[in-house]
């Protein structure tokens, strides 16, 4: 019996394929009891939009090739990733990567805050479908153990890292003078929230701010003196905004390639940075 | 005198050297005391340069633009005074390092290869000249910095596009900036060598006998007037900007150079005096 890590990263496939392998909250319950029933032990599937990895236990050693198989199946992409994009790591490699990514160091992010929590949400959705057992409940809690002291005794949670705080810096390194520029924040939830409050500490100008429940963005527009946009009149704020982060989990894709490059066109070819921090923004093809 | 401009050459390239150093100790490993010493290491550099050129002037009696590698050493000049300004005026001093290595290289290949022409030729004694010179030679500075600034932009770009956040992400001003920069160093130069260009025409067939268009010194010019006209018209009428207008810059620069050094080294022409 061992412990095992199939994984997919931002260093290891590019964000086309984690896209595809990407596993939403209403997914994930059914693709653990199938995974368990039919192949692990016990199992913990994280998903978030830098990577998508399943530690589970298992009794014989199984080769990696039919592993990356078993679960792009999941999510019938079978043909379109390849066995390269996929890490498989055992025993105490595998331990070792758990606790790096609980401490936020094999994060994109150097010291990315959220994903200690990231985490925990997947390994309580494992429990509560009881896919998890003796072994993976010890390795985790001992590995967000491990995360909490990172944070607390080393340097890496200093400046309060999140990719939000990344986003923020991106804009001031493409942007001079943020004053002149409109922001366009697209989900209202806690990443947008943090997103927004990172810009104004920049001095952003003006935000917009755009959410599914128009009226969590009235909330957040109260707050940050920004006004409120429609969800159905995303594109033709495109016309008015030079900055667009977007933090909702979208089964559809939001904003489309096609539309951008035409309002490129009405807008001057005005340099447009738009951001993305969670899956399921822009169709690229 | 003689033996102080003699030792300035020997001096100036490895002030250069010591500046670019340290500028690169502070732009690549954050030295604290690098980043204190660096600018008044510049200032020195700057004012080492000047009375350089305030001596040679004054003891051979002209401007020191007769020759290629007089003309080098005034280009470096320029361009580490132009440096010194921005650093002034943006309040920015991450970009020294990648800009002083070009008056660096310049410097040092005029002192290894300077030497007093014995005969002044009258026609360089002329004030027109001076003008026609001195204006070429700051637009070639200003092109120069707007090509570096057009590498930096690009440099960061990558950084930003493929998510890879290197110490040029860190330490390098806004996209925005570089670009804004690099866009002044190209309108200088355009209208400077413009200014060059037309009193070149003005004032050349009236000094020189042999004088011809075809001059291959001449058409490089127009090459690389022509290629700065096509960028400015392009960001002014079909809007292009960043990236494109970036590599645009680059190739402008690399095409003066080429202009520069092979026309000056393996074609024979009126525009040659030395």
């Amino acid at each position: 019996m061992n412990i095992f890590c199939l994984g997919i990263n931002h260093r290891t496939a590019p964000i086309e394929v984690r896209e595809k392998l990407w596993f939403s909250s209403t997914e994930l319950p059914f693709v653990l009891s199938d995974l368990k029933e039919k192949h692990f032990r016990e199992l913990v599937l994280v998903s978030t939009c830098n990577r998508t990895e399943l530690y589970f236990v298992s009794e014989q050693i199984t080769n990696n090739d039919s592993l990356w198989k078993i679960l792009s199946a999941q999510k019938n992409v079978e043909n379109d990733v390849h066995g390269s994009h996929f890490y498989l790591l055992t025993s105490l490699s595998a331990v070792k990567h758990l606790f790096g990514v609980t401490s936020g160091i094999d994060s994109m992010v150097l010291g990315d805050v959220q994903i200690l929590n990231q985490m925990k949400e997947a390994f309580s959705l494992a429990q509560q479908n009881q896919a998890t057992g003796l072994l993976l409940n010890r390795l985790f809690t001992t590995a967000f153990r491990v995360g909490k002291r990172a944070r607390t005794e080393t340097e890496i949670g200093e400046g309060a890292v999140s990719v939000s705080y990344a986003a923020a810096e991106l804009a001031s390194k493409i942007f001079e003078d943020l004053t002149k520029h409109t922001a366009l924040l697209i989900g209202a939830g806690e990443t947008g929230e943090l997103t927004a409050k990172h810009l104004a500490s920049r001095n952003l100008g003006n935000i917009l701010i755009s959410n599914r429940t128009r009226k969590r963005a009235e909330e957040l527009a109260a707050t940050l003196n920004g006004d409120v946009i429609d969800f159905e009149k995303l594109l033709e704020a495109l016309d008015r905004v030079d900055i667009v982060i977007s933090s909702v989990e979208s089964p559809e894709y939001i904003l489309k390639v096609k539309d951008i490059r035409q309002k490129m066109k009405t807008r001057g070819n005005r340099p447009l940075f738009i951001n993305s921090l969670k899956h399921g923004t822009i169709r690229w093809k | 005198m003689r033996f102080f401009i003699n030792l300035f050459e020997i001096i100036l390239p490895f002030s250069y050297f010591s500046t670019i150093w340290v500028y690169a100790k502070a732009f690549f490993q954050s030295k604290k005391i690098a980043e204190t010493v660096k600018t008044p290491l510049l200032y020195l550099t700057l004012t080492c340069h000047a009375v350089y050129i305030i001596i040679r002037t004054v003891e051979y009696n002209h401007p020191p633009i007769t020759t290629i590698f007089e003309i080098l050493s005034l280009i470096a000049f320029t361009v580490i005074l132009t440096y010194a300004y921005i650093e002034i005026k943006t309040k920015n001093k991450s970009t020294g390092y990648f800009i002083l290595i070009f008056p660096f290289i310049f410097q040092s290949i005029s002192s290894l290869f300077i030497r007093e022409l014995i005969e002044v030729p009258q026609v360089l004694r002329s004030y027109l000249l001076g003008f026609h010179v001195s204006s070429a030679l700051i637009g070639y500075a200003a092109i120069t910095i707007s090509a570096v600034y057009g590498f930096l932009y690009l440099m960061l770009y990558h950084d930003i596009k493929s998510s890879h956040f290197t110490v040029v992400y860190k330490r390098l001003p806004n996209l925005e900036m570089l670009e804004r920069m690099s866009f002044t160093g190209t309108l200088f130069g355009f209208i400077l060598l413009t200014i060059a260009i037309v009193v070149g025409f003005i004032w050349l067939p009236k000094a020189i006998e042999n004088f011809s268009y075809a001059d291959p010194k001449l058409i490089g010019t127009m090459v690389v007037w022509f290629i700065y006209a096509i960028g400015l018209t392009a960001k002014k009428i079909i809007g292009w900007r960043g990236r494109r207008i970036m590599v645009l810059s680059l190739i402008g620069f690399a095409i003066t150079i080429l202009s520069m050094t092979i026309v000056n080294m393996f074609f024979s022409g009126f525009h040659k005096f030395y």
